[in-house]
C-alpha cells in the first residue's frame, strides 16, 4: 500500500464512485484491498482470501449508494468485509470438506509466503492455527481494534464470551511463540 | 480451560481483562497487589501483552496478484446487470411482442412472431459474430470495444468464449430455432431484445476477457458460467413468449 490518501479526496472518490465512477472505486480498492485481504487471510485463510477479497469489492460498490458517510469508508468496507466473511465461511467450509484430500489441502501446504515474513509471518501462522471462534475474536480485537460490544454483536455471542474467548485466544497464542 | 504455566487460574484467566482494562478499580488493585508477589503470573501476563502488541503491529497483507481485473468486469454497469438480472428489461408479453400487423401487414404478410423474435436473435449474434470475423481477418488493429448494428444498436465485440459444454447444445439449438424463423419484428421488441442480449453479450466478453487474463481465478469462471446461464434462461423466455404467440 502506498501513501494514504487524504481524507478530503477518499470522499470525493467515494461519492464519485457511487455516481458509477469506475475509475474511483478502483482508487479506493488500491487504498484498501491491503487491510481487507489481511482480514479474509487471517480470518479464513489465505486460500480463499483473493475470492472473498473481489466479493467485499463487488458487495461494496452494489451498496455504495446506501453509504451515508456517517463513518469513514475504511471504517464502512471494513464491517462490510468482516460481516461478509463471518455469512461466507459456511459455505466455505463445505466447500473446503469436499476437497479434504484434494488440491485444497494440498495449495495450504505449498501455498508460497505472502509478504509478511519473519515474527509477522510465524504470528500470522499462529493466528491461524487457532480455533475459528477464538481466531474471529483475536483478529477483530487485537489485529483490528473493534471493541468487545461490537464483535459479540458481529458474532452473535455474549460480550463475556467475546472476552472469554480472546483469553483463550491470547493464552495459545503465547504458548505457540514462546 | 487450563494452559502451560498456569498456576493460577483464578489468576491468570482474568488477565486479558486486566490488560484491557476491563477490570472495576478494586480488583484491578487486587490483581497488582498479585502481580507484585507472583512472579508466574507477571510471567503470563508478559506473555499476553507480547501477543498483543504483536497483533496490534501487524499490518496489511497485499494480494500476490492483481484482484482489480476481476472485481472491474464484474461491477461494469453490463456485466453486473447480466449477471443479477438487474438491467435486463422484461420481454414483452406475447400479445405485446406481435408487430402492429395492420400497418405493417403489406411488407411482412408470412412472418411469425416465431420469426420475429428470431431476427432480433439473428441480428445481435450474427452481428457480434461478424465484428469477430471483420476482426479476426483484419490486418489492421481495430479497437476491440464495439460494433455498431444494422439497428444503429451498439454492439459488444465478442471474444468467443465458449460456452460451458452443458450449456452449448441448447444455446445452439435455440439460437439455430430462433434464426432459422427470420423475419421482423415489433420495433420495440427488437429494441429491447437487442438491448438485453448486448448486455448478456457485454457480460460474457467481459468475464471472458477477465478469466483470460487470471485463468486459476474460481470467482470468475464461477461468474462466466452464471452469465451463460442467465443467456440461456433469456433464450428460453424468449422462445417461450413465441411459442405463446403463435
Amino acid at each position: 500500500m502506498g501513501q494514504r490518501v487524504p481524507e478530503h479526496f477518499e470522499q470525493s472518490d467515494v461519492r464519485r464512485a457511487a455516481e458509477g465512477d469506475h475509475a474511483a472505486f478502483e482508487r479506493l480498492y488500491r487504498e484498501h484491498v491491503g487491510r481487507i485481504h489481511a482480514l479474509c487471510t487471517r480470518m479464513v485463510g489465505s486460500d480463499v482470501a483473493d475470492d472473498l477479497t473481489q466479493e467485499v469489492f463487488i458487495r461494496a460498490w452494489r451498496k455504495l449508494d446506501g453509504f451515508k458517510g456517517q463513518s469513514k469508508f475504511g471504517t464502512w468496507l471494513h464491517r462490510l468485509a468482516v460481516n461478509h466473511v463471518l455469512s461466507r465461511r459456511e459455505t466455505i467450509r463445505r466447500r473446503e470438506s469436499k476437497q479434504a484430500f484434494g488440491e485444497g489441502i494440498l495449495s495450504r501446504v505449498v501455498a508460497p509466503p505472502r509478504r509478511s515474513s519473519g515474527h509477522a509471518l510465524d504470528l500470522d501462522r499462529a493466528v491461524r492455527r487457532l480455533p475459528e471462534r477464538a481466531r474471529d475474536v483475536f483478529v477483530l480485537f487485537d489485529v483490528e481494534g473493534y471493541s468487545h460490544d461490537e464483535i459479540a454483536e458481529a458474532l452473535g455471542v455474549s460480550v463475556g464470551t467475546s472476552k472469554s474467548q480472546l483469553h483463550r485466544a491470547r493464552m495459545l497464542m503465547r504458548e505457540q511463540l514462546d | 480451560m487450563t494452559y502451560k504455566d498456569n498456576e493460577h487460574p483464578e489468576w491468570t484467566d482474568r488477565l486479558s481483562d486486566f490488560l484491557d482494562g476491563g477490570l472495576d478499580p478494586e480488583t484491578h488493585a487486587a490483581f497488582e497487589a498479585h502481580l507484585g508477589e507472583c512472579g508466574s503470573c507477571r510471567g503470563v501476563l508478559e506473555g499476553l501483552d507480547e501477543v498483543r502488541r504483536r497483533a496490534a503491529a501487524l499490518g496489511p497483507i497485499e494480494p500476490t496478484r492483481d484482484l482489480w481485473a476481476g472485481i472491474a468486469a464484474t461491477i461494469r454497469a453490463p456485466a453486473a446487470g447480466a449477471a443479477e438480472g438487474a438491467t435486463v428489461i422484461a420481454l414483452p408479453t406475447a400479445e405485446r411482442a406481435r408487430p402492429d400487423i395492420g400497418s405493417r401487414r403489406s411488407h411482412r404478410v408470412s412472418l411469425s412472431s416465431m420469426q420475429l423474435v428470431a431476427a432480433s436473435l439473428v441480428l445481435v449474434v450474427g452481428s457480434s459474430l461478424a465484428t469477430l470475423t471483420l476482426r479476426s481477418q483484419s490486418p489492421t488493429s481495430t479497437p476491440p470495444v464495439a460494433a455498431t448494428g444494422s439497428e444503429g444498436v451498439i454492439m459488444p465485440a465478442g471474444t468467443a468464449a465458449p460456452p460451458p459444454a452443458d450449456l452449448a447444445l441448447e444455446l445452439s439449438s435455440l439460437e439455430q430455432a430462433l434464426a432459422e424463423a427470420r423475419g421482423v419484428l415489433d420495433p420495440n421488441t427488437v429494441r429491447i431484445l437487442e438491448r438485453n442480449l448486448s448486455v448478456i453479450e457485454q457480460a460474457i466478453e467481459d468475464s471472458h476477457r477477465a478469466l483470460m487474463q487470471d485463468p486459476e481465478n474460481a470467482f470468475l469462471a464461477e461468474h462466466l458460467d452464471r452469465v451463460y446461464h442467465r443467456k440461456l434462461e433469456y433464450l428460453r423466455e424468449a422462445a417461450r413468449v413465441v411459442e405463446s404467440a403463435d
